[in-house]
């Protein structure tokens, strides 16, 4: 069987088995979709490429561990991707970085997962979009969004927490329905 | 803890704002509770489906020939040898003492090796990675997702002192927060009927005791002068029973 029909759980596999082909093709699929997510949180080209390389170096050297009972392969790498960029964020001075409002995706019809987001995150008010957005994509701790927006902690966690619950609902139900 | 509490440090678990100890905490909590783990891989699972309804971006040309580099060369620095402080009782016959620090320097050297390898790269233990943890940290969420193995924290008065694994067949691991002072050591003890037997020293805040230890005894630590002591010569920072 070649690497390109393979799943994503049976290209780690052959990942642990030190097999470079699956590690392309894993990197074929999803390094773009882990690019955008390491553009969004630390804007510097050079640390994008640098974070996402260190992502997949991450995979190749940890895919004996994945578990896909514990975890899906996408939300592996996006975790993986999303941590190491939060440790650069880290060395950097959060105050000085700019605050984004939530751009939401246009949509892509070719991809119905994304549709589904898409609508998930339509589900969520203005205020529940910039929490996120500051929390995940900005690598703001809790206390440090209450800063920023100027909000009580209290409500930045109760906000947080529905709008993931929010989330998670909505995105259920696409799974259901589809 | 309180649930409102505890559902706020399973979100910040999943954005990735929890320092390392936090996080460690957090993942020994998900190995007991699985109904509170399924919520955070549901999160997990959530918060990659946002971030991947992003526009994905286009790669430089070289992206994938790099990595490969970067891998091929990694792969052969494998062999490296990283110098270990060998961890053994001053206090107990050659040969055995030989023995303990053969089987805690292997154990040991497999551990450090391994981050040796891993360099810059990482685990995040509870969906199977985590970025630039310290090799500690991991080896302790490794001991306390054994089948068998109990942890808890362990305090003084001063506060929490650390992590201490109860290992199937009494065997012990103990991390503690903070390194020994500058110039002495961390010295386990095992005493039984009253008297303390050297377990071994530590310049770091790890005790592996590959040994197992008494089922009616005490497991201890104190801080001692550079190569260890015979017998303890201050207050034990930690002393737990193995009962």
């Amino acid at each position: 069987m070649t690497m390109e029909v393979m799943s994503d759980a049976e290209l780690v596999m052959h990942m642990s088995a030190r097999q470079e082909d699956a590690l392309v093709e894993l990197h074929r699929r999803y390094a773009p979709y882990l690019a955008a997510v390491a553009r969004r949180m630390l804007k510097d080209p050079d640390e994008v490429q640098q974070c996402v390389q260190d992502a997949f170096v991450n995979a190749w050297e940890y895919a004996a561990r994945f578990d896909d009972k514990k975890a899906s392969t996408k939300t592996w790498l996006v975790t993986i991707c999303h941590r190491l960029a939060i440790n650069r964020i880290r060395g950097t001075n959060l105050d000085t970085m700019p605050l984004e409002n939530w751009d939401a995706p246009e949509r892509q019809p070719d991809h119905v997962e994304r549709i589904y987001v898409e609508e998930a995150l339509e589900n969520l008010d203005s205020e529940e979009k910039e929490l996120i957005n500051l929390a995940f994509f900005q690598g703001y701790s809790h206390g440090q969004v209450a800063e920023v927006t100027g909000r009580p902690l209290g409500t930045i966690k109760s906000k947080l927490r529905g709008a993931l619950n929010k989330l998670k609902e909505t995105l259920k139900g696409g799974e259901a329905d589809g | 803890m309180d649930n409102e509490i505890l559902q706020d440090k399973l979100l910040e678990y999943v954005m990735g704002s929890l320092t390392p100890e936090e996080e460690r905490e957090i993942e020994i909590y998900l190995n007991d509770h699985p109904t509170d783990a399924a919520y955070v891989r549901d999160m997990f699972e959530v918060m990659a489906e946002v971030a991947l309804s992003q526009e994905p971006e286009a790669l430089p040309a070289n992206a994938e020939a790099s990595l490969l580099e970067r891998i091929r060369n990694e792969n052969a620095g494998a062999g490296k040898v990283i110098k270990l402080e060998p961890i053994g009782p001053e206090s107990v016959p050659k040969a055995e003492a030989d023995e303990t620090v053969k089987e805690q320097a292997t154990g040991a050297r497999r551990v450090w090796l391994g981050f040796a390898l891993a360099a810059a790269l990482a685990i995040l233990a509870y969906i199977g990675f985590r970025p630039r943890v310290d090799p500690i940290s991991r080896q302790l969420t490794q001991v306390c997702a054994e089948q068998g193995t109990v942890c808890e924290p362990v305090q003084s008065d001063n506060g929490e002192l650390g992590t201490l694994a109860k290992r199937a067949n009494n065997r012990v691991f103990l991390v503690l927060n903070e390194d020994p002072p500058a110039g002495q050591v961390y010295q386990a003890w095992e005493i039984a009927d009253g008297t303390p037997i050297s377990l071994g020293i530590s310049s770091s805040r790890v005790f592996d005791i590959a040994e197992p230890l008494g089922s009616d005894s005490i497991f201890g630590i104190t801080i001692e002068p550079a190569g260890g002591s015979p017998q303890p010569t201050s207050n034990p920072i930690l002393a737990v029973p193995l009962s």
